[in-house]
């Protein structure tokens, strides 16, 4: 299994970021806009734990890319300012990060428009990368993705390298993932909305996602890391992605970069 | 405990692997087939994870037992041949990964009855074994399987040798399996589904697993492993198994069996 890259590239990894902030909680339940614990857990994320985030992107100068779903976006306009000021991508992820397996048409396409157009306007440019929030996407979302002109979606589960989805509005490219290689699993801790992780430490992260990391660069894949700057922001637990990154930084031929980045990529060798 | 095994063998070990694909999640819910993320995931087994689980079997050269849901073999009718080529055995695991305990006798044996019909024609041979999807048989599962002519069943936990159950008469082996030997109480996470693992670290679960070895090799035991491909077939994983035969093989006297062959050794020694 070689030569999905071009050049000496061995393997591709991309630092993504979904800055779901307060929108994760209160697409669960609006009541959650009541209870301030939960709210400032969540705003943790834009307020601390993106600006450090960015300070390891700039230490490693490495460029990630920032997931964010519309609500976020209006309230932080600013900050999606900055994340492209500084060199990194700014992608799609719904507006109240509602899942859209649990929607009707009308209200995918309502909360994946709002998004869209709430994201392009703090950022002054188009968006053309896309996660769907919770994982869990309905089957009509990359074919809706497709007719809106993105051109990769990182959401779906099937393999560790990208691949090419056809949809009735276009082709669009997948970007799996896995949730092993996502920080919430291991490290969220919201007794609110009854979720109670195991509470991982930073170490066993860091060595679930070096094995990871070994297997997939050996085969030559693609390593997609999902985190959340309301989780991997702080300062304990973004020691599990340093160590993941100096770890990755040892091997030749490694492209840590962005999703987009990654897509044009694949495309260029395969599409 | 001395001498359950022949010519010198002090511990026999079992690799096994649910092929569940999809229809361990179809099989709760025939509403997953609209969660395209929970989907993928599954087929993550038969797409990446099992090529790259057979990739290491040939290279240690052992030869395992792969539990196949007829739903699985049928969405891959390749996997079987190719898993009969390597000389892996072939053993029944339900249709849609029904939970035998959650049918009443008629569902109970339509699933049998269908996943025995797809893997005895895309193998061309009997099956033995049986492995009850969710390790969660019913009260006449035993009586059933005697009828349906199998040999082993591989879902109960009282033993950590094969023992055999006397069903009205006739002997069926029983090859007992364990949670903390199954990959997915570690590492399986589908948030739809409520499943929210602890995401253990690989050398958390090869420390497990290497414990459980020491013990029953010392004492001459049965060491089943039951892995899935949608969980153990991602690098992290599969490290934990690689390590974990690396440890068992650096043991002298160890044989590693099919569950048929297992089942067949002890029946034929009369063993109760």
């Amino acid at each position: 299994m070689t030569g999905i890259w071009p050049g000496l590239t061995q393997c591709t990894v991309n630092l993504g970021f979904d800055i779901d902030a307060q929108s994760n909680w209160i697409g669960r339940n609006p009541a959650f806009r009541d209870r301030p614990v939960v709210m400032t857990a969540a705003d943790y994320g834009p307020k601390v734990g993106v600006p450090r985030i960015l300070n390891l992107m700039d230490e490693y100068r490495l460029k990630a890319s920032f997931f964010i779903p519309g609500f976020t976006a209006e309230q932080y306009p600013d900050l999606v300012r900055e994340i492209i000021a500084r060199g990194h991508e700014v992608a799609g992820h719904g507006y109240m990060h509602l899942r859209p397996a649990e929607l009707t048409l009308e209200e995918e396409i309502e909360d994946l428009d709002r998004g869209l157009e709430a994201l392009e306007k703090a950022a002054g440019q188009k968006i053309t990368g896309y996660r769907v929030p919770g994982g869990d996407a309905s089957n009509r979302t990359m074919s809706l993705l497709a007719e809106r002109g993105i051109v990769y979606d990182s959401s779906l589960m099937d393999d560790d390298a990208p691949y090419m989805i056809e949809t009735d509005n276009g082709n669009i490219v997948q970007l799996p993932f896995h949730w092993l290689l996502d920080d919430f699993p291991y490290f969220a801790y919201v007794p609110a909305a009854d979720m109670r992780g195991p509470g991982c430490s930073p170490a066993s992260v860091a060595r679930t996602w070096i094995a990871e990391f070994d297997g997939l660069y050996t085969e030559g894949r693609c390593m997609i890391l999902v985190m959340h700057p309301q989780v991997t922001g702080h300062s304990g637990h973004i020691a599990a992605l340093e160590t993941t990154i100096k770890h990755m930084l040892t091997k030749p031929n490694v492209a840590i970069t962005t999703a987009a980045d990654i897509a044009e990529q694949w495309l260029g060798k395969n599409g | 405990m001395a001498g359950l095994w022949k010519d010198g063998v002090q511990c026999v070990v079992n690799i096994g692997f649910d092929v569940d694909g999809v229809s361990s999640w179809l099989g709760r819910d025939g509403d997953f087939a609209n969660r395209p993320v929970a989907t993928t995931m599954a087929e993550y087994g038969p797409k990446v994870g099992l090529p790259r689980i057979l990739a290491l079997l040939d290279e240690y050269n052992i030869k395992g037992s792969f539990f196949v849901p007829g739903h699985t073999a049928e969405n891959h009718p390749d996997i079987i041949p190719d898993l009969l080529d390597r000389g892996h055995e072939i053993a029944h695991h339900g249709y849609v990964h029904e939970r035998p305990a959650a049918l009443d006798e008629g569902e109970e044996r339509r699933a049998l009855e269908t996943g025995l019909e797809i893997l005895e024609r895309q193998s061309g041979a009997r099956v033995p074994g049986y492995r009850s999807p969710s390790w969660d048989i019913s009260p006449r599962t035993l009586d059933l399987l005697v009828e349906y002519g199998f040999t082993y069943d591989s879902s109960l936990m009282d033993d950590d040798a094969p023992y055999v159950h006397d069903v009205n008469g006739s002997r069926l082996a029983e090859l007992p399996v364990q949670w903390h030997l199954d990959d997915f109480p570690f590492w399986g996470y589908a948030p739809v589904a409520g499943v929210r693992g602890p995401l253990s670290s690989p050398e958390a679960v090869t420390h497990t697993w290497i414990s459980e070895f020491d013990t029953l090799y010392r004492e001459g035991r049965c060491y089943i492993l039951t892995l899935h491909p949608q969980v153990s077939g991602h690098p992290s994983r599969l490290s934990s198994l690689e390590h974990t035969i690396q440890h068992i093989i650096s043991y002298p006297n160890v044989a590693f069996m099919r569950c048929d062959e297992i089942a067949q050794y002890w029946l034929e020694q009369g063993y109760s």
